[in-house]
């Protein structure tokens, strides 16, 4: 594990809309440079935490640092401002602006680049996702999942954030287009160089381009490790309960 | 007798005017309190004005008989821009409705008999105090009988939740066109009302600044509650003779108030007095619900019965994606069937389509023997045909009673709905509870109210769409069992959760849905231990 | 034929200006998905400052203008924080904000009825010089060929914005999703609060040209002209600045053949009728593209 100061921090964070808990008490560190994968099955409360973090979901307790400062309370454009881009459930895309106007949006409203270096960075996302470029000037929502899935990561890319969060992006998408979409996370030291990467996915396919693995269970953690030695049972027990027989219903349940 | 109230004395005319308005703002609070955002009252106020004057002066008609039917053209006037307005919402129903009243205003202005910008005069003044009184006490009384009904029950639905209201097996559309002609009845008979009590009228007088002193009046006083039109009266007529020189501040004060009520309480004067009521009530209610359910009379575990629920080639699209790309689907009676899915498989999707949310692109079969195709993207047709449901976030009306929200569930055919209400809840064991209002009640508790609200249409089908996301194992215990006693009961449930563990033991059945179609289907056990089940949810291991 | 052009040409005149009220609102429309009904107050008191600097500090009416136009949208920008701002979150935020509106609305009319002492007051003479111009055989005074220059202008500059500057994608980004807006970094607060001001500037700016070109100046100018402006909005299309100008110059022209071809009684019908049948048949208004601001 490197010993630096962890670029995103959580400790003890806790998350309930109205009635519902929906994350319990997760602390997890990202390092710049290093890609942690948030594996868990539908429900188990990755969205809600990386929306958290976002300060789009209300913290219960617990607190959020970026490179060591608290953003706990900090408002939603001011976290983006310090640097963290999250590519939302469900991409999300502006669907009146069209790709090129989504990505601009994203250049400027990130604050981190100057009016002058922003068509450059805007060139870097096409030349990232090629399939793009011919799209450019197409309204967003005429685009189909993947493209969207593309533009959604370019937008967050863009400005070169130092904290990458990304919910479920092969979501509904094909085999062929998950590995699209992967492709610039296995190059991650070309493309994202010290940018910190937590990848929510409830496939386990993202264990191949993570280093850390955080396996998240009704919104508990139930496992933490390196990404290249997960027990199996892990996340069978975490997504698909024993087989083994245990007493009929109802009865309480839960892989705590 | 005739004038009684000119016992107010030199005020006498200002009474009679504030009853008549009262008898308008209860026009207004007939669609906001039903959550329809239209205010074409002024306009249809218009229309019973000159109807009566134009029928009594110019075509002799007695005057006992043209205020009524007056105030009948008004209500058909209603009904009439109800259809025509039915596409709109919101925003746009809104303008509509007060476009409606400009029309209406320079309408009458252009057209003979009306008296155009001069005004009608010579209008009989024979309606008396009597016929006011009369009126406005009629209009409350009905308005109240209407609320305690079901229809009161009916209207709060529509204006919580439309949606909700519809899965209830409640046709909106229906209730929104009869909303509109009794509010243009209750208008029109104060138009009337208004034109033989002044004995002439001023076409000016229905313009914008009468809709805002409507809109203070019911706003102020509640626009949820019928007594709302009097307190708001009271306090925006009543002020000016009780404050020494307000008279002249007093449209300024009115505007003062009406934000600060939108902004501190929003259900107005009568809102903020029945919580402090309920919380007084409060202290002497039970805390905590839920005892244990007691099985039914006749609820002896039965097998798996004849199909209930059958469709087939299901396709629902949403801007070029197929959310659902030709989905089979049956489920028998007595029987659980599962459907687990990655996310984006179209689980929700799918319980959307069959309930009526959405509207499949195509589709084929049948519930309880009615077939589908007739009742696609329809869903109070879908509810009366058997099929409830339940919510992702679960929709119950939170200031009503747990027995107001499962009363709302039984059909208006049901005699004594008090009675099957009281039943149901003690067989769900909410009846210690009954008398709660939902949206103090734990998660868990909530979430029980809402299936006994499904399960009091007795209905042939449930689908539940993840019952128990969020809750603690003891509360998932408790919705766990009110399903089995509906299976028991012999119901087809179509059951859609996150928790594969507590599906896998759960359910008769499992149907796994991946890119909107089927990718494996049968037992629980089967199923969930196939490899292309496992590659699908969890993956093949590394990516290639 | 003269008498049709000059007409028509009238019809412009007043349609641009009804352009300019409705754009705004539009505007402020599209963006939050609230009747915002305060706007008509908005445009009484642009007239009501425009007649107070030009008649008790005798400024000419076009030193006013961009003082008007600042005054009205920080009046907005209040009405923004003071009635709209925090039920923006609320379940029926529709109602409740345009009941909000409403209160504002009555408000701000009643305190310039108090100021204006219930009068309906006259712009000074000489505060524009007005001449007549003869294009061919259509006579227009150079005032109202200002406010046609203006207005078409200044919608060209707003729609041009709206398309092409980051401000305008923001706008756009806002309108079409407020919580992934901030999410890309964008101040929704101040986007909100921008709008409102432009939106507000904009109603003052028409309503000094109007209380100019009419010569009326009254606490209830912006009432009476809020359906017309709401006509012009709604048969362009809610949220299209291009849509607004269409619209206002439909309806202006409509108008202007309504006084001149049946009577002036008839005017309002008209313009009233084609809101209702617009709403009734194509609520979406002409200019309903994919690529518009506002999703209906």
């Amino acid at each position: 594990m490197p010993t630096s100061v962890p670029a995103l921090s959580l400790e003890g964070v806790s998350v309930s809309y109205g009635h519902v808990r929906a994350v319990t008490d997760v602390s997890f560190t990202a390092h710049p440079g290093r890609v942690v994968a948030l594996l868990g099955p539908n429900g188990a409360g990755k969205s809600t935490l990386l929306r958290a973090i976002c300060n789009q979901a209300t913290k219960v307790s617990g607190r959020v640092t970026l490179f060591g400062a608290d953003i706990s309370t900090t408002r939603t454009h001011r976290i983006t401002h310090r640097g963290v881009a999250l590519v939302p459930e469900g991409r999300r895309v502006i669907a009146p602006l069209t790709v090129q106007e989504n990505l601009q949006v994203a250049a400027g409203g990130a604050r981190r680049l100057e009016p002058r270096d922003r068509t450059a960075a805007i060139e870097r996302v096409y030349h990232l996702f090629p399939p793009l470029q011919r799209l450019r000037d197409r309204p967003s929502a005429l685009l189909s999942g993947g493209e969207q899935q593309m533009v959604a990561i370019g937008r967050a890319l863009v400005a070169r954030p130092d904290v990458l969060l990304l919910d479920e992006p092969s979501m509904g998408l094909a085999p062929v287009m998950v590995e699209t979409i992967y492709g610039f996370l296995k190059e991650h030291g070309a493309t994202l160089g010290e940018t910190a990467v937590v990848l929510a996915e409830q496939n386990r396919s993202a264990l191949a381009v993570a280093d850390e693995v955080v396996v998240l269970s009704r919104g508990r953690v139930v496992h933490a490790g390196p990404a290249s030695s997960l027990p199996e049972d892990v996340l069978t027990e975490a997504y698909l309960g024993s087989a083994t027989p245990e007493p009929p219903v109802p009865a309480s349940s839960g892989a705590n | 007798m005739d004038d009684f109230l000119s016992l107010f004395g030199v005020y006498d005319f200002a009474v009679r005017d504030a009853l008549v308005l009262v008898l308008v703002s209860l026009a207004l609070y007939v669609l906001l309190s039903a959550g329809i955002f239209a205010v074409p009252q002024v306009g249809l106020m218009a229309i019973g004005s000159y109807g009566s004057a134009i029928l009594s002066v110019d075509m002799g008609v007695p005057v006992a008989l043209a205020v009524p039917a007056a105030a009948v053209i008004a209500g058909a006037v209603g009904v009439l821009l109800a259809a025509l307005v039915a596409r709109l919402n919101g925003i746009y129903l809104a303008i509509a409705s007060i476009a409606f009243s400009e029309v209406v205003r320079v309408a009458v202005l252009n057209v003979p008999l009306t008296g155009g910008s001069q005004g009608k005069v010579g209008i009989s003044r024979e309606v008396t105090d009597l016929w006011i009184c009369g009126a406005v006490l009629l209009a409350t009384v009905a308005l109240v009988w209407l609320r305690r009904s079901r229809h009161g029950l009916v209207i709060s639905a529509m204006r919580v939740d439309t949606l909700m209201a519809q899965h209830q097996g409640i046709n909106v559309v229906r209730v929104r066109t009869l909303l509109f002609g009794l509010s243009g009845l209750l208008s029109g008979t104060a138009g009337a009302l208004q034109a033989h009590t002044a004995g002439f009228i001023d076409p000016g007088q229905f313009n914008f600044d009468l809709l805002t002193k409507l809109l203070a009046v019911v706003v102020i006083g509640g626009m949820t509650f019928v007594g709302g039109s009097f307190v708001g009266a009271l306090v925006i007529f009543g002020l000016p003779f009780t404050l020494e020189g307000f008279a002249e501040y007093q449209v300024l004060v009115n505007g003062l108030i009406i934000v600060l009520v939108v902004a501190f309480a929003p259900g107005g004067i009568l809102g903020v007095l029945s919580r402090l009521l309920a919380r007084l009530r409060r202290s002497d209610a039970p805390g905590e619900a839920g005892s244990p359910v007691v099985p039914g009379p006749g609820d002896a575990p039965a097998g798996i019965g004849p199909v209930a629920l059958d469709a087939d080639d299901v396709r629902v699209t949403f801007g070029g994606v197929h959310a659902l790309d030709g989905v089979r689907l049956t489920v028998g009676q007595g029987e659980v069937l599962g459907v687990i899915g990655p996310n984006g498989s179209g689980k929700t999707t799918l319980i959307n389509a069959l309930s009526g949310a959405y509207t499949p692109s195509s589709g084929t079969g049948a519930v309880d023997g009615v077939p589908l195709a007739l009742l696609w993207g329809r869903p109070h047709l879908l509810a009366r045909a058997g099929i409830a449901r339940t919510f992702q976030t679960i929709r119950l009306m939170d200031d009503k009673s747990v027995a107001a929200n499962v009363a709302l569930g039984f059909p208006p055919q049901v005699p004594r709905r008090s009675e099957a209400t009281r039943e149901l809840l003690v067989r769900m064991g909410l009846d210690q509870i009954s008398g709660v209002p939902a949206g103090e009640l734990p998660y868990g508790v909530r979430r029980q109210v809402e299936i006994a609200r499904a399960l009091a249409r007795n209905p042939r089908v449930l689908l539940l769409d993840e019952p128990t996301a969020g809750m603690s194992p003891t509360e998932r215990e408790g919705v766990f069992t009110a399903v089995d006693a509906a299976r028991r009961h012999g119901l087809a449930v179509v059951l859609v959760e996150h928790d594969v563990a507590m599906m896998r033991r759960f359910c008769d059945r499992l149907m796994v849905l991946d890119f909107g179609r089927v990718l494996a289907e049968g037992s629980p056990d089967d199923v969930l231990d196939s490899k292309e089940v496992i590659d699908a949810y969890i993956g093949s291991g590394a990516l290639a | 034929m003269d008498f049709w052009l000059q007409q028509t040409v009238n019809g412009i005149v007043l349609g641009s200006v009804y352009a300019l009220y409705a754009s705004g609102f539009g505007l402020v429309m599209a963006s939050l998905r609230i009747f915002h009904v305060a706007h008509a107050a908005v445009f009484t008191w642009g007239a009501v400052v425009a007649w107070d600097l030009t008649t008790r500090l005798g400024w000419p009416l076009v030193a006013t203008l961009p003082v008007v136009m600042l005054a009205a949208g920080l009046l907005n920008v209040a009405a923004y924080f003071l009635l709209i701002r925090h039920l923006l979150k609320r379940q029926d935020a529709e109602l409740a904000a345009f009941i909000s509106s409403m209160g504002g609305l009555i408000i701000l009319v009643e305190v310039a009825h108090h100021l204006l002492d219930g009068a309906v007051e006259r712009m000074p003479a000489g505060v524009f010089p007005v001449s007549p111009l003869e294009l061919g055989p259509v006579r227009i005074t150079t005032l109202h060929a200002t406010m046609v220059v203006v207005s078409i202008g200044l919608i060209a500059l707003l729609a041009w914005g709206m398309a092409h500057t980051q401000a305008g994608r923001e706008v756009r980004t806002v309108a079409a999703d407020r919580e992934t807006a901030s999410l890309l970094g964008i101040n929704v607060d101040r986007v909100s609060a921008g709008v409102f001001f432009a939106s507000g500037a904009l109603a003052g700016l028409a309503a000094a040209m109007v209380a100019t070109a009419f010569n009326v100046v009254s606490a209830d100018l912006g009432s009476g002209y809020l359906v017309i402006a709401l006509a012009a909005m709604v048969v362009g299309g809610f949220g299209s600045v291009a849509g607004a100008l269409a619209g206002g110059l439909l309806i202006g022209v409509a108008s202007t053949y309504a006084t001149g071809y049946l009577d002036s009684s008839y005017r309002d019908l008209v313009v009233f009728a084609l809101l209702l049948g617009f709403l009734v048949v194509r609520p979406t208004g002409l200019f309903h593209t994919r690529s518009e601001l506002a999703r209906v």
